[in-house]
């Protein structure tokens, strides 16, 4: 046992990474160019990565070390001198992911960096290939021996993009693969959601204060809305769009994790396990939709032409790669209940969709009425419900709205918003979710990353909507875009009494 | 950058009429309505020219740490009284605006000896105030202490060395954040990152010299630091004088000698290196970052609790003064 540096403060020892290498498997792609890159060199910027730390790219296309060390320092070309010397140290492997060969290859960087680096035989394997070809990486990293540190290390770890699998079965399917690979405390399942700070947010807003979790009951909660809203289209992602739709691509795995941590009981420790076992019980407590009920409390859509942010917008039947008869969902509405003590009876409502009036994303919690509102109806007129609104994207934020009396000799009343701007009181560069969440990685602590029973969940959730969808040949509801979704999704509240918020 | 929604200034004007100047300028500007101050920021200054010089650092903080600074020039001649300006900033960021106010202060006569009087009504409410000391250090009997719940002080431009003993009194009493030692971290951290490697570990377990170069009182703070978290005698450490800092210290694992340095390579370039016997060179490279004065005093701002490694490094480095 090695004693601890000292040399670095306690902070900081915290918060650097342990000597080690990223195998980055899909390192010509785009999500290593747009983000996993630049993260590394922001990370590598601000002195957490180790000085023994290097990256093994892997990928198909015929790179040498140089190009591959040229792209990295091109995704990131202002980072400095700290990025720049580390990008020195990268290693390419070209080949198939079938291929013993690549393997070998691969085997030889990795002692080479260790003899030359110091990485301390450890390694983190991060995913960043299309989903089809996950099980069969996972599957040649335990036939070459590299899911488990190689003599003198002391982890080997494997980083999964999402999605994990495109229902329950391939996702069930596709854990049995990497079980009989990877035990789950080396598999680190990402959404990148659950690296924003906001995110994070929801855990101290909700456990770190007194005030809130009182109220954060159906004693007090009419009902709960979540909305993912983008502005974009599909862009360069037809085809893979295609293949997803709004459900998967956004509802399975974001909604799922805001959700759960928006509904999850208090964790008795704030540790990974503490933290992701509250978050199963909370999915676990989702009703399952009926499939006869799939068509009233779920709305599916696709965006037709349109304007947005002052753009022309083309149809999603136009865009490129895009089936001209497609029928895969840019929008979903739906309704879920949760059956259990804290949640009985308050509905939650979920919004997501491309080619929306703008790009938010916020959890809104509308609170029940006062029992009884001694104004007169005239001098309540300006008054809606109270509601605490977390704004995760953009405009970082949290807002509490209630009533106040308009100044002036008579009386009324009339909602105010009060605002909490994170940036206003926190002055610190906010870190970007790869970064955060690829230290957490190399560091070890898996609190922010998908446990195999919380994708379980996510898909039960799920399924039965895809299935149903599925069955149903009517024709999808349409909305222009620029607009926020089909009348269907306004219907979808106003049957209840309700209507959704204009974030 | 910010810009300024609007001034008020006053002479021998009073604590009360600056309070309500100060409510009046917010009220005419819509977007001056959403205070983000996150700390009363208090700079005690003995002339204009150092209160200019403050308020230009405080203007490039006020985009990343928003605070109702309050800048006091302090003149203990002449009839007692107050001379006020305010200015209130807003900077647009996306669709919102975040406002703060300046207040420059210019405190005579008696009222100079009782600013923490001047200072307690204008501290914002349920946020700490910081005491920062840009030039020379408070004396320990000073009221504003009292008004403070941490200190900023550049113990290079307070004396140096000679100001250690005073510095080290003030820390018993305050937290302190020190810029001098603040703008030696990338330093601290590229050369202690060298020993995150196992391998290297070892060789802090039998040092045999260690050499710390650098003008002034960082080199104090770095021989400080390094005894004090190795557990060395001072007489293993070397003092050399430098134009930046550098630090070589030489230790031996499993019969072999290692040679570790951290040095300044370029303008914004710190270059570390061990050289172990029988393997490669192994060299780091870090950038040294923003280390203005703003800069520094921005992470002053969010530091929270004692530095106690600080601490121990500032009262071991009154020993190598001695």
């Amino acid at each position: 046992m090695t004693n601890p540096n000292p040399l670095l403060d306690e902070a900081d020892r915290e918060r650097v990474a342990p000597p080690c290498v990223l195998v980055v498997f899909g390192a010509s792609g785009d999500l290593a160019a747009r983000k996993l890159l630049p993260a590394l060199a922001r990370l590598a910027s601000r002195h957490a990565l180790p000085s023994s730390f290097s990256v093994v790219g892997v990928a198909r296309s015929e790179l040498s070390d140089d190009e591959f060390r040229d792209r990295a320092r091109k995704a990131a070309p202002d980072a400095g001198p700290a990025w720049e010397e580390l990008c020195g140290s990268f290693r390419f492997v070209a080949g198939e992911y079938d291929h013993p060969d690549t393997f070998a290859r691969l085997h030889e960087a990795l002692d080479t960096l260790d003899r030359e680096r110091g990485t301390g035989a450890n390694r983190v394997h991060y995913l960043a290939t299309p989903p089809s070809t996950f099980g069969e990486v996972v599957e040649a990293l335990g036939a070459n021996d590299l899911n488990r540190p190689a003599t003198g290390g002391q982890f080997a770890r494997v980083v999964i993009e999402k999605p994990y699998g495109r229902d329950l079965d391939s996702a069930r399917e596709l854990d049995r693969r990497v079980h009989a690979v990877f035990d789950e405390s080396q598999i680190y399942r990402i959404d990148h959601y659950l690296g924003k700070e906001t995110v994070q947010n929801l855990l101290a807003l909700r456990f770190a204060n007194a005030i809130f979790e009182p109220i954060w009951n159906r004693r007090y909660v009419d009902h709960v809305q979540i909305t993912v809203a983008e502005a974009l289209g599909v862009e360069h992602r037809g085809s893979f769009y295609e293949q997803a739709g709004a459900l998967r691509d956004i509802v399975q795995n974001h909604v799922m994790q805001v959700l759960s941590l928006t509904l999850m009981e208090p964790p008795a420790t704030m540790d990974a396990q503490g933290i992701r076992d509250e978050k199963v019980k909370a999915l676990r407590a989702v009703e399952i939709l009926d499939p006869l009920d799939v068509g009233t409390e779920t709305v599916r859509a696709q965006y037709d032409a349109g304007w947005v942010e002052g753009e022309p917008a083309a149809g999603y039947r136009s865009e490129d790669g895009v089936d001209p008869e497609s029928r895969t969902e840019t929008f979903v509405a739906l309704r879920l209940d949760v059956d259990n003590w804290r949640w009985a009876g308050v509905p939650v409502y979920i919004r997501t969709g491309k080619r929306l009036p703008k790009r938010v994303t916020e959890v809104a919690m509308q609170f029940n009425a006062v029992p009884h509102l001694p104004f007169l109806a005239r001098q309540a007129r300006g008054l809606g419900p109270n509601a605490l609104v977390l704004r995760i994207q953009p405009d970082e934020g949290i807002t509490l709205r209630f009533g106040a009396k308009v100044p002036g000799q008579s009386f009324a009343v009339r909602t105010v918003s009060m605002d909490f701007l994170y940036g206003a009181a926190f002055a610190e560069e906010t870190a970007e979710a790869y970064e955060r969440l690829l230290l957490d990685a190399f560091i070890g602590d898996p609190t922010l990353f998908i446990r195999s029973d919380e994708v379980d969940q996510a898909w039960r959730i799920c399924d039965p909507i895809l299935g149903a969808w599925q069955q149903d040949e009517s024709p999808l509801a349409r909305y222009a875009a620029g607009t926020w979704g089909p009348k269907d999704a306004d219907r979808l509240l106003e049957r209840d009494g309700r209507h959704w918020r204009n974030p | 950058m910010s810009t300024i929604l609007g001034t008020w200034s006053a002479e021998q004007t009073t604590v009360g009429e600056v309070e309500t100047a100060i409510a009046r300028l917010r009220r005419q500007e819509e977007r001056a309505a959403v205070r983000a101050a996150v700390v009363t920021l208090v700079v005690p200054t003995f002339d204009d020219h150092e209160a200019a010089a403050a308020l230009d650092v405080l203007r490039a903080l006020g985009d990343h740490h928003p605070s109702r600074a309050i800048v006091l020039v302090k003149d203990g001649a002449g009839p007692a009284g107050i001379d006020a300006e305010l200015r209130v900033h807003c900077i647009e960021r996306d669709t919102r605006a975040v406002c703060f106010e300046n207040m420059l202060l210019h405190v005579r006569g008696d009222t100079a000896h009782h600013l923490d009087s001047v200072v307690e009504p204008f501290t914002l409410p349920d946020v700490p105030v910081v005491v920062w000391l840009p030039h020379r250090l408070l004396t320990i009997d000073d009221p504003l202490l009292a008004a403070a719940d941490r200190l900023v002080v550049d113990s290079r431009a307070a004396g140096g060395a000679a100001a250690l003993s005073h510095l080290a009194f003030l820390t018993d009493r305050l937290p302190v954040s020190d810029a001098t030692w603040l703008r030696l971290t990338p330093w601290r951290r590229l050369f202690g990152g060298l020993f995150e490697d196992t391998r290297l570990r070892p060789f802090l377990d039998d040092v045999r010299s260690i050499r710390v170069a650098s003008r002034g009182i960082a080199r104090l703070l770095l021989a400080g630091w390094l005894t004090t978290r190795l557990g060395l005698d001072r007489a293993l450490v070397a003092l050399d004088t430098g134009e930046h800092p550098a630090v070589e210290l030489v230790g031996r694992a499993a019969g072999r000698e290692g040679r570790f340095t951290v040095e300044r390579t370029g303008d914004q370039e710190l270059r570390a290196a061990a050289e172990v016997a029988g393997e490669a060179r192994i060299e780091r490279v870090a950038d040294l970052g923003d280390r203005s004065t703003a800069s520094m005093l921005g992470r002053a701002l969010t530091a929270i609790g004692r530095d106690e490694v600080y601490e121990h490094a500032l009262a071991s480095a009154l020993d190598f003064r001695r």
